[in-house]
């Protein structure tokens, strides 16, 4: 028994978030936000090119889109001619603690990443490049946040958007789904929960991991081995109790702001830019039913929706995690984003 | 001190008298326990027999899906059977005389007073067929099949409907798709709300291609006699279930018995 307690704290001892060695010359901005906190961006310089901000999802860091130089849409879409600016929010990956190694101010909730950080990212970037206007993509919580930011901001310098595996609703939650929101409230009594060491002892599994954690998160199938492992010990930044206080508001089934007034799904019907969205058939955190609330939410008319399935072409029923990281997200997925960014390539002069 | 009335004729007298009346208060004991004992195999009798005569699960109306093979069905029946529920099993016909043909035969049958257990693209047709049960149990059900269809590829389009001839096999694929086709083409969702008078269970699953979630759950979740479950991955459950599943797997089986006592509590 005193083993398990060891090899825990082995775990926390090993893992800290670091440069991808494939990575490791491209340049780390750090920016500040209104409220005080900094975020981080890596740039993949590309100049004069058009600009990509990359956005992780909920416990995840700038690894989610730059694994290794197979499973990196970064490096994808900077070799296919765009600027690419890969984001931490803050309190995740490279922006776990500020510049000068204090920590982030406490007690943030969801909203501020889309009120904060994505306004002091965008306008960064922008200043940097000197565009007026830029490109997203987020996976999860990436979307999520950027719903947040388009709600709130209606001068907003996004052009185009790409939504991958983001929810705006839950209903009729999954287990692991209905256990978060459900338990929100005591859940964020922690003030952060040590889910990176949850996610290593969860790769010591493997297909057997307890109560279909893996399946939850990932298609064991769309996914090697390996490259599951290196994803498990990578990707995952510790999770904020701000966050699940948030997601309390969502016992309705309905995303909403942490202080409960807004309702993000309705405070979208203004958002009139082209947005692509990709939801898994096999995702049971953000199912496609909930991607398709964010859908039907905005009223442009340039809006795409795929469902990446076996029926529908695809070599796997994608899961939350590997419509980033599957096996064949390099040839499937980063693709059909590069190509929908790719026409504001086109349509500039 | 005074002599006994009595003649004494010896000293056993007294513990035969207690003898006796230790036998008889064993001989009273036994005979509580042998009544005690007939009593309570009387009950479990009356019980028993009480039991077997009148189920008290509901009865079930259960609607073979046209396209599908019958034999898809039978071990859901048999577990129906097993829970005590009386079950009426009930083929649709195949479209080949339009959609029109297939809901005249539905409203045909006589469901009331059980619930009416119905998959896929039968539960359209069962909705607009005017039926009356006492509740409903949907397994995947075809509402909205294509919410973004204007955005299929070609590739994407014959891929869906080659999954569709394949899992309506027995229906001539012609006639089915037409009718999966006129259920997708509407121009809006069908509003549920006028034509459900009872309480439905709506079981989903996220490996359904064909009943979609992002297809049927903004339907449903406008309708508010309708509860949604999903079905498949979950809890200890590894692996989703298509739209054939929902009916052959034990976990689909086993929700569908769940959905009934759920529907038993709600009334």
């Amino acid at each position: 028994m005193r083993t398990l307690p060891l090899l825990l704290l082995m775990a926390c001892s090993v893992r800290r978030t670091h440069v991808a060695p494939h990575a490791s010359e491209r340049p780390v901005h750090r920016v500040r936000t209104a409220d005080g906190a900094e975020v981080a961006l890596q740039h993949y310089a590309n100049p004069g090119a058009p600009v990509v901000v990359l956005c992780h999802g909920i416990s995840s860091n700038h690894h989610f889109w730059d694994l290794d130089p197979e499973h990196s849409l970064a490096v994808y879409l900077h070799d296919n001619g765009f600027d690419v600016w890969n984001m931490d929010l803050r309190g995740h990956g490279l922006a776990t603690r500020q510049s000068t190694g204090k920590r982030q101010p406490r007690g943030w909730t969801v909203d501020d990443y889309g009120l904060y950080d994505l306004p002091a990212a965008f306008s960064y970037v922008t200043e940097q490049t000197g565009t007026s206007q830029l490109n997203y993509v987020g996976h999860s919580l990436g979307g999520m946040v950027l719903a947040i930011h388009l709600s709130q901001t209606p001068d907003s310098p996004i052009e185009r958007a790409v939504v991958v595996g983001s929810p705006l609703s839950f209903h009729a939650p999954s287990s692991l789904t209905k256990m978060l929101v459900g338990n929100a409230r005591r859940l964020s009594l922690i003030r952060r929960w040590p889910t990176p060491v949850l996610a290593t002892s969860l790769s010591w599994f493997g297909t057997h991991a307890p109560l279909a954690a893996d399946v939850m998160l990932f298609q064991p199938d769309n996914m090697d081995r390996p490259v599951q492992r290196r994803m498990l010990n990578t990707i995952v930044s510790p999770m904020v109790g701000g966050e699940l206080r948030q997601f309390h508001q969502s016992t309705d089934g309905w995303f909403h702001s942490a202080d409960g007034t807004i309702r993000y799904d309705t405070a979208l019907s203004n958002v009139d830019i082209p947005m692509l969205f990709i939801a898994g058939r096999g995702d049971h955190v953000a199912p496609p039913d909930s991607v398709r609330t964010y859908y039907d939410a905005i009223r442009s008319q340039d809006k795409t929706f795929i469902v990446a399935s076996r029926v529908n072409g695809f070599s796997a029923d994608y899961g939350h995690l590997d419509l980033g990281l599957g096996d064949h997200a390099a040839t499937e997925i980063y693709p059909r984003i590069g190509a929908f960014l790719e026409q504001i390539t086109q349509e500039q002069p | 001190m005074r002599p006994s009335p009595f003649p004494s004729k010896g000293g056993g007298g007294h513990h035969r008298s207690v003898v006796n009346k230790a036998l008889n208060a064993l001989a009273f004991r036994a005979l509580l326990v042998v009544e005690s004992t007939i009593l309570t195999i009387m009950t479990l009798w009356m019980t028993l027999v009480s039991h077997a005569a009148e189920p008290r699960e509901p009865a079930v109306t259960l609607l073979i899906t046209p396209g599908l093979q019958p034999s898809a069905f039978s071990t859901l029946r048999r577990k129906l059977d097993q829970g005590r529920h009386p079950v009426q099993l009930v083929t649709v016909p195949c479209p080949s005389g339009g959609r029109e043909a297939t809901i005249q035969h539905l409203e045909q049958l006589n469901v009331n007073e059980t619930v009416v257990v119905v998959h896929g693209i039968g539960v359209p047709w069962a909705v607009d067929a005017g039926l009356h049960p006492t509740g409903w149990v949907w397994l995947g059900p075809v509402l909205d099949v294509w919410p973004t269809d204007d955005q299929l590829t070609e590739d994407m389009a014959s891929r869906r409907a080659a999954h569709i001839s394949q899992t309506y096999s027995a229906c001539s694929s012609v006639a089915l798709s037409a009718s999966l086709r006129s259920a997708a083409e509407r121009s809006e969702p069908p509003d549920l709300r006028q034509q459900l008078s009872a309480p439905v269970v709506a079981l989903l699953s996220a490996g359904d291609d064909i009943g979609t979630v992002e297809g049927s759950l903004p339907v449903l979740l406008t309708t508010p006699l309708v509860t949604v479950r999903r079905v498949g991955v979950g809890g200890w459950g590894h692996q989703d279930l298509d739209h054939t599943e929902l009916i052959t797997t034990r976990r689909g089986q086993r929700q569908v018995r769940r959905a009934l006592r759920l529907l038993r509590r709600q009334q």
